[in-house]
């Protein structure tokens, strides 16, 4: 069943909410926001998605590997980012020394902070996604992902 | 610079999100499953020499110094926790791969068990209280998790009642958190430490509250006596490995971070000054006796273990009581010895449930000559528990006993007494039964493969080792106890 009024709202709506979580994403190191607030925002237009567009079951199980890999992806460059500060031998998620920190202010500064931030967000966002989809198909054990 | 402390946590958290990942070839996940946790105990059992040989290492992440950076200490008390949490989960983990599967989502369940193992060695090695807030919330999810990934009505539901009290006890530790962070203006441990000696006076009210929420909410998850309520269904209905991390680490895990905030932050002199040694004496006594006597009229051979828990736990908590410093050191000494222990007892009994189909201990009658090596695990197991000579559990309560009589407390060293007695009336008719009882042959069943028995009998191994030779982990064990005293 589709409903056109909502498909052209959605249309036209998602990419602007998307647009919005990556500024607020983006922008995590200089004003209120960051990692978890961009991706959950990121997240919701995907939640908005899947509600007006329902998925056949085939896209549906494509889309669970995409968002596993953004959740699980988004922590582990969290974590390989921390171990590259023991690379250049100083300690965990060290940033001064390894990372260009640039001037403050401006987008591209605060060194790694930016990469981590866009770590959590995929890690929110692929989350939100997940969460969304386990209660929809009712906690999937009989789905048998694994 | 040693970097152990953190890539003990960050090794763990990597092989955690990693291993959900190849869902679909699952040898693989079980190779990065396995890989995750040596190498991480590698880290631990380094960190442990270190540690006993220089003291104290601390870690400050991203080179930030402490008040305002994060710190990992790793002293002695936490490098032991360490080294036991990495000891007893590497034979767990070699049964959870080669074990027959209880779960339908492998892969789901060895990343659940990575993180709830980065957790645990989180919350032993961190410096901050905020940090060790966030380190028991993760292992409080992932423990819920390992019990509901069974997926049977009564792992779910035991599964929820540990999660609504288990957050009530969260709760309450983050409160006695901010109540300490509202006097003090820190979160590193160290810092409050210095800035309570001055500020406790001040606000006698804030610390008392404090106090009160920080021990009933790790009371809850340690599962000390009156708070126990949801051990023995959780423990009982999870999956065996699970059942084996869970009584075997998952409640020490809680109870050393207790301690560690009870004697090193807060501090021996406040601790003295309150009434709390008697509070913990007669709970550790009421945890003896209650949990012994519970598990007497269990007929579910791993209630009867989760019931045996609660009592074990009182052992540990008796020791912290009596303030000792031999009690203190039998008290740290059982939390490895009860962890080996405990865990080799949940695989046995796991490895029966499986065989013959039934949790009746009733129904195991004369079962003992039809899986000799399985009994012979829980044999020892059994010995241990009860406290027979040779074995691990009685250096641990003979340590205690002596503590105890060392400050004049005869009533306490009588009470171990008395609930080792109780121990042998629950676990030697079984013992007994097995390998003597007539056999109805009501079930069949044998030994497993040898891939499955290899974990029994590691552990089983590793009890004989520390009833004969505790002096292996007693400087450790010496330097720790050290610690906690004034």
């Amino acid at each position: 069943m589709t409903d056109m009024v909502l498909e052209t709202v959605a249309r036209i709506i998602i990419p602007f909410i998307q647009l919005f979580g990556a500024y607020v994403l983006m922008h995590g190191h200089l004003t209120p926001g960051g990692g978890f607030s961009g991706g959950t925002i990121i997240g919701a237009s995907l939640i908005l998605y899947s509600m007006v567009f329902r998925f056949s079951p085939r896209k549906h199980r494509i889309e669970h590997d995409t968002s596993l890999l953004f959740e699980a992806g988004g922590a582990i460059l969290y974590i390989l980012m921390g171990l590259l500060g023991i690379l250049f031998s100083k300690s965990f998620l060290t940033n001064r020394g390894i990372f260009p920190l640039g001037v403050p202010g401006e987008l591209i500064s605060g060194g790694m902070i930016v990469v981590i931030t866009l770590g959590i967000g995929m890690k929110v966002a692929g989350t939100v996604i997940t969460l969304f989809q386990e209660l929809l198909e009712g906690g999937g054990e009989h789905h048998g992902h694994n | 610079m040693v970097h152990a402390p953190v890539l003990i946590v960050v090794t763990l958290l990597l092989a955690a999100f990693i291993v959900p990942l190849l869902y679909r070839k699952l040898p693989v996940a079980q190779v990065v499953f396995l890989l995750g946790i040596v190498i991480s105990s590698i880290f631990s059992i380094r960190m442990a020499f270190l540690v006993l040989r220089e003291g104290t290492l601390t870690y400050y992440l991203g080179g930030w110094l402490p008040p305002y950076g994060i710190e990992v200490v790793a002293d002695a008390f936490g490098a032991y926790a360490s080294l036991v949490l990495a000891l007893i989960s590497l034979p767990i983990s070699y049964f959870v791969v080669f074990a027959p599967k209880e779960v339908n989502t492998p892969a789901r369940y060895m990343a659940l068990i990575l993180l709830l193992m980065a957790a645990m060695q989180g919350m032993v090695l961190a410096g901050d209280l905020f940090n060790l807030f966030v380190f028991i919330e993760i292992c409080s999810l992932s423990a819920i998790a390992i019990i509901a990934v069974k997926g049977t009505r009564d792992s779910i539901e035991a599964s929820f009642r540990y999660l609504v009290l288990s957050a009530l006890g969260s709760g309450g530790i983050l409160f006695a958190i901010a109540l300490i962070f509202m006097i003090t203006g820190h979160l590193n441990m160290g810092y409050v430490r210095e800035s309570l000696a001055v500020t406790a006076s001040l606000y006698p009210l804030n610390i008392l509250t404090a106090l009160a929420f920080i021990f009933v909410g790790f009371s809850v998850k340690a599962a000390i006596f009156p708070l126990h309520v949801w051990l023995p269904e959780a423990h009982s209905n999870a999956p065996t490995a699970s059942s084996a991390l869970l009584s075997g680490l998952v409640v020490k895990a809680y109870l050393v971070a207790f301690i560690r905030i009870m004697y090193m932050v807060i501090g021996t002199e406040l601790f003295v000054a309150l009434p709390l040694r008697p509070i913990l004496l007669i709970l550790a006594a009421c945890a003896m006796l209650v949990g012994s006597t519970f598990a007497i009229v269990q007929n579910n051979i791993k209630r009867m273990l989760a019931y045996s828990t609660v009592a074990q736990m009182g052992y540990i908590v008796l020791g912290l009581g009596l303030f000792s410093q031999r009690a203190l050191e039998g008290s740290i000494l059982h939390i490895l010895n009860h962890a080996i222990t405990k865990s080799l007892l949940f695989l046995a009994a796991g490895v029966i449930i499986k065989q013959t189909g039934t949790n009746r201990l009733s129904d195991l009658k004369g079962m003992g000559r039809k899986m000799p090596f399985t009994f012979a695990a829980f044999t020892v197991g059994s010995l241990s528990m009860v406290g027979i000579p040779g074995f691990a559990g009685f250096v641990s309560k003979l340590y205690l006993a002596l503590g105890a009589l060392d400050i004049g407390q005869i009533i306490f060293a009588a009470l171990i007494l008395v609930s080792s007695l109780l121990n042998a009336t629950y676990y030697f008719p079984i013992v007994v039964n097995a390998f003597f009882g007539q056999t109805e042959a009501t079930h069949q069943g044998s030994d497993p493969r040898k891939s499955v028995m290899a974990p029994l009998a590691v552990f089983a191994l590793a009890v004989v080792f520390m009833g004969l030779f505790p002096s292996v982990v007693m400087p450790l064990v010496r330097q720790a106890a050290g610690l906690l005293q004034p």
